[in-house]
């Protein structure tokens, strides 16, 4: 799939001198880390724990490396783009789970907790890591009390989320972690199907060009013929109906009369497909146009859709290409930057990406989640019973009694709660100096009051109505799937005083 | 009759009363509460699928019309700010607030720690164990007293009925938490009424350099109405009313300024200002992001900035100086934000002929004097305004046939001469958004913060623990049961079982 594509890509490039490189280095030995671990989980040997538990702290060496390294870059905390945020948290969630190691001794939750850094990390790939400017608010100390409390809030509750896992695994019950896992997949299956009709979400593949270095941009100076070339890795067909996006940012604004963007299906073929952009007058807006080169031969596969450009100035243009027919083939891959009269055309960042339909996302989500729910169910309907199954016992060995998870947990969680209603205080007091009100329902805002509630839900349920145990866990599991929405999908919203990132 | 009116009375009376303890036991369910707790939490989750505050067309755009309706007029697309929204919160706060009136007694009795009980209290407590000592009763007693409270416990010995009690405790504030933390939610709910009721927000005032202002406004969304539209001259569309607000006291903006980073983007946006009262200047202040002014409980943020106006100064071959100035208007859409000068006025500055008019062709917020312009309106940072002049003659027949003939682009650094006159830009004019704002309840809301954490700290951190003792002889021996208890733990106490039997026994 090209997903995997994408994933595999990232690995090619490895700039140490860049934050990046470390932070694919740490992917590395965490997923190490995590073998080493569901290693030790079978054996139970001390020398698998130490193994594990070193190639965790070297890890952690190096993803702290790669966000001294982007912190010094960027002259401030990493903390702006949604790939930083994510790289801070899975740091928080790790480092957090290091010490619930240390000091409760229990070495088998590492193969719970890793694979959810190891997730997120995956999903930080897909992300664009091109440093972002610092907007003039986050220019406080608020950041280094707001941030950093974040970071230990989410970490707890990360960990305790990993550790609901093998709450149900201890419990015997895990053919409900299975059904669990199911029943969310479900779930967001459908939300991608609903959610493809309200259009509020596009899923980008995002593929930045191989002229770039990544976390910079590249500029492309002209020569006398004033023109420049960025030239994508693998080009990108598109069926018929779907749209390809092309997005660039130019660092110094074009005075030309017309810029000429050409799209050619590779760096040797003149360009196949030319949007001419006239750029118009003050009141009225450039004009476009979509034309076929006159050294293309190939049919009219592609007509111009929207287009977000400006007056050409600094800032981010859009063009869309939409297919009319299936374009499969007709892999662009290149684009052309041409201006008139000489002018250097400086072109700043340039990404590419396809607006598709969400079903077939949905429909693959949902054959997903089938299987480990009939795994479940298969799991109820022979009924596996705690200790009395081969299974049971393999657990009991390994995990601590059930009482002691559920205090480790409950410690967990009274830091997660106590930090994250920090997290929501220090917001608000920065909130009124900074926009003149402690709370005004902003996305992000609201992002982080969901969880906070969920987690209250859950210590209302767990006193007042005596949940214990299992319906306890489920609500935990919950939570934090809660958490995971709020985090990063409302990143991705383009409304709201908060939403910097991409 | 007169008897049976009484009696209706009476049992009308008692119906109510009936109620109102129903409906006050009702809010005191805990049951409820969760409920309540996790209806809230859906609602607060609604809001994060579907768009909030957007106009009606993007709804119509994004759901088709019909749903797009039904999501309106269920008010899911400003759902926070609707009516149900606010009775959810009314309803959890009244919770809240019955929970924390009754949790005070039961607070009160758990934080009393009885000096009288049996030994079989104590055995029944959940971590308990019965030891012998090996000296007398009265000896024992005080020792093991001054062993607790070597480990921090508040510890009595009482004499009862034949048998010694010594009741220890510690970490009673802890029980406290709880109640402290609930009561915590209603003070930053009643600073958020007292802010919502005496306070006001979202008002802007626009200053231009070297002018004052008390005057700010708000855009009521709520009530719509019919304007001119300044993206289509001549046309009218609905806008939002303004409404007015004006202050007793003006700002007088004395200068503002952005900073810009290499790569053009915005470093800090500052505007400097005096605060005038009764014609004097009251306070000096650089209000910027993240410092915003306060005077007389009212605040001022650094929202926005504009071009407001451009100077341009004209020296003729005499060395004479004319000064002209130009209105700017800033309009943002979807491309950024556009400026233009309105209206297009001719200057009158004289010539070589005469008379020669200027007019003012193109305004650039951002001039680069090594790229040739055309017309580069857009851009968001005025760092370098400049202004396309152009000159055609007043007089002559051949007025109004003979086209105006480019002077060029003049900027703060970059003069043009033409037909022997010096052309440069004088002033730029920059105008600063301050957003105004009144929260009296703000430092309510914030006391509020405060005894949250320290509630939650204390409920989450400190427990309540309970250690007693009880002596009595038994066929001339001395037996001590010893028993720990703690109040939403299940910490062991094995350190006090430890130390208590060695004063026991020494």
């Amino acid at each position: 799939m090209q997903y995997l594509e994408r994933f595999f890509a990232e690995f090619k490039t490895w700039d140490f001198s860049g934050d990046v490189a470390y932070f694919k280095l740490a992917f590395f030995v965490y997923a190490a880390a995590w073998i080493v671990y569901l290693i030790h989980l079978f054996t139970r040997d001390k020398k698998t724990a130490r193994a594990a538990t070193l190639l965790l702290i070297g890890g952690l060496g190096l993803h702290t490396a790669s966000i001294v390294l982007r912190a010094l870059h960027a002259g401030e905390l990493p903390s702006i783009s949604l790939y930083e945020m994510i790289s801070t948290t899975i740091w928080g969630i790790l480092c957090l789970y290091l010490i619930t190691q240390l000091t409760s001794k229990i070495t088998t939750f590492g193969a719970f907790v890793m694979p959810v850094a190891l997730a997120m990390m995956v999903y930080a790939m897909f992300l664009t890591k091109t440093f972002q400017d610092i907007p003039p608010v986050l220019k406080s100390f608020w950041l280094y009390i707001h941030v950093p409390i974040a970071v230990v809030a989410y970490g707890a509750l990360a960990v305790v989320f990993a550790l609901a896992f093998a709450y149900l695994f201890r419990d015997g019950r895990d053919h409900l972690v299975w059904i669990g896992i199911g029943a969310v997949a479900i779930l967001v299956a459908l939300g991608m199907a609903v959610g493809n009709r309200a259009r509020q979400m596009k899923p980008p593949i995002w593929i930045e060009g191989e002229a770039f270095v990544s976390g910079q941009g590249a500029q492309i100076e002209g020569a006398s013929t004033a023109s420049g070339e960025a030239v994508l890795g693998g080009g990108w067909g598109a069926k018929e109906g779907e749209s390809a996006l092309w997005e660039f940012r130019l660092s110094k604004p074009i005075p030309a009369a017309a810029l000429s963007l050409a799209f050619a299906r590779d760096s040797e073929t003149p360009g196949l497909y030319e949007v001419t952009i006239d750029r118009g007058s003050a009141q009225m807006s450039p004009t476009i146009a979509l034309s076929r080169s006159p050294h293309s031969s190939a049919a009219d596969e592609w007509e111009l859709g929207a287009v977000e450009i400006g007056d050409l100035g600094p800032g981010y243009h859009t063009v869309e290409l939409q297919a009319t027919r299936d374009a499969s083939e007709a892999k662009i891959d290149t684009l052309i930057v041409t201006s008139r009269d000489d002018v250097p055309v400086s072109l700043a960042h340039l990404e590419m990406y396809k607006k598709r339909s969400m079903l077939g996302g949905a429909l693959g989500f949902f054959v997903l989640g089938l299987i480990p729910l009939a795994v479940g169910l298969n799991m109820t309907r022979k009924g596996a019973a705690a200790g009395e199954t081969r299974r049971g016992r393999f657990w009991l060995d390994r995990l601590p009694p059930l009482k002691e998870m559920d205090a480790i947990m409950s410690r967990l969680i009274a830091l997660g709660f106590v930090t994250l209603t920090l997290v929501i205080i220090t917001g608000a007091v920065w909130a009124a100096d900074a926009w003149g009100r402690p709370w005004g329902w902003d996305p992000k805002e609201v992002a982080s009051l969901i969880p906070w509630l969920f987690y209250a839900v859950y210590l209302h349920t767990r006193h007042i109505a005596g949940w214990r145990g299992l319906p306890s866990v489920v609500l935990l599991f919950f939570g934090y799937i809660g958490v995971i929405f709020c985090l990063i999908l409302i990143n991705l919203l383009p409304s709201g005083l908060h939403a910097y990132s991409g | 009759m007169r008897t049976g009116l009484r009696a209706v009375i009476r049992n009308l009376l008692l119906a109510i009363w009936n109620l109102l303890v129903a409906i006050w036991d009702a809010l005191g369910n805990l049951e409820l509460a969760a409920l309540l707790l996790l209806i809230f939490t859906a609602a607060t989750l609604l809001g994060t699928f579907i768009p909030q505050g957007e106009a009606p067309q993007q709804y119509e755009a994004a759901y088709g019309p019909t749903k797009a309706r039904i999501l309106e007029s269920l008010h899911l697309t400003n759902l926070y700010y609707s009516g149900w929204y606010r009775f959810l919160i009314g309803l959890l706060t009244a919770s809240v607030l019955v929970c924390t009136i009754r949790r005070y007694k039961t607070t009160v009795a758990r934080s009393r720690v009885d000096g009288e009980f049996t030994a079989d209290r104590v055995k029944s407590m959940r971590a308990s164990r019965v030891v012998e000592s090996k000296g007398p009763t009265g000896d024992a007693a005080a020792r093991i007293s001054e062993s607790l409270r070597r480990m921090g416990y508040r510890a009595q010995a009482k004499e009862h009925e034949g048998r010694t009690c010594i009741a220890g405790d510690k970490g009673r504030i802890g029980n406290w938490g709880m109640l402290i933390l609930h009561a915590s939610v209603l003070v930053v709910v009643l600073g958020a009424l007292i802010g919502a009721r005496l306070g006001f927000t979202d008002y802007t005032m626009w200053i231009a350099e070297g002018e004052s202002s008390n005057e700010c406004y708000r855009r009521d969304y709520s009530q719509m109405v019919y304007a001119d539209d300044p993206h289509n001259p001549g046309q009218q569309v609905a806008q939002p009313r303004i409404v007015p607000k004006e202050l007793p006291f003006s700002i007088f903006l004395e200068d503002f300024h952005v900073g810009v980073s290499e790569k053009g983007t915005a470093t800090a946006y500052e505007s400097t200002v005096r605060v005038v009262e009764n014609d004097k200047t009251v306070k000096r202040f650089k209000i910027a992001t993240n410092r915003p002014l306060s005077y007389r409980g009212i605040n001022f943020y650094q929202n926005d900035f504009s071009l407001a106006a451009v100077t341009v100064k004209v020296v003729d071959p005499e060395g004479n100086e004319t000064l002209t100035s130009w209105a700017v208007q800033a309009l943002s859409d979807r491309g950024g934000r556009a400026y233009r000068i309105v209206p297009i006025r001719s200057a009158d500055v004289g010539g070589p002929d005469g008379l020669m008019f200027v007019i003012p062709a193109g305004l650039a917020p951002n001039y680069d004097p090594e790229v040739p312009w055309e017309m580069p309106t857009r851009g968001d940072l005025p760092a370098n305004p400049a202004v396309l002049l152009f000159a055609h003659p007043a007089d002559g027949p051949e007025v109004g046939m003979r086209m105006p003939e480019e002077i060029g682009w003049v900027s703060r650094e970059h003069s043009v001469g033409f037909a022997g006159h010096t052309f440069s830009l004088a002033e730029a004019q920059l105008e600063s958004a301050l957003g105004v704002g009144r929260n009296p309840g703000l430092p309510v809301v914030y006391v509020g913060f405060g005894t949250l954490i320290l509630g939650m700290v204390l409920a989450f951190y400190i427990r309540h623990r309970v250690v007693r003792v009880c002596l009595w002889d038994e066929n001339g021996r001395t037996k001590a049961a010893i028993g720990g208890a703690e109040r939403l733990g299940d910490a062991d106490f094995d350190r006090e079982f430890e130390a208590v039997q060695k004063a026991a026994d020494a």
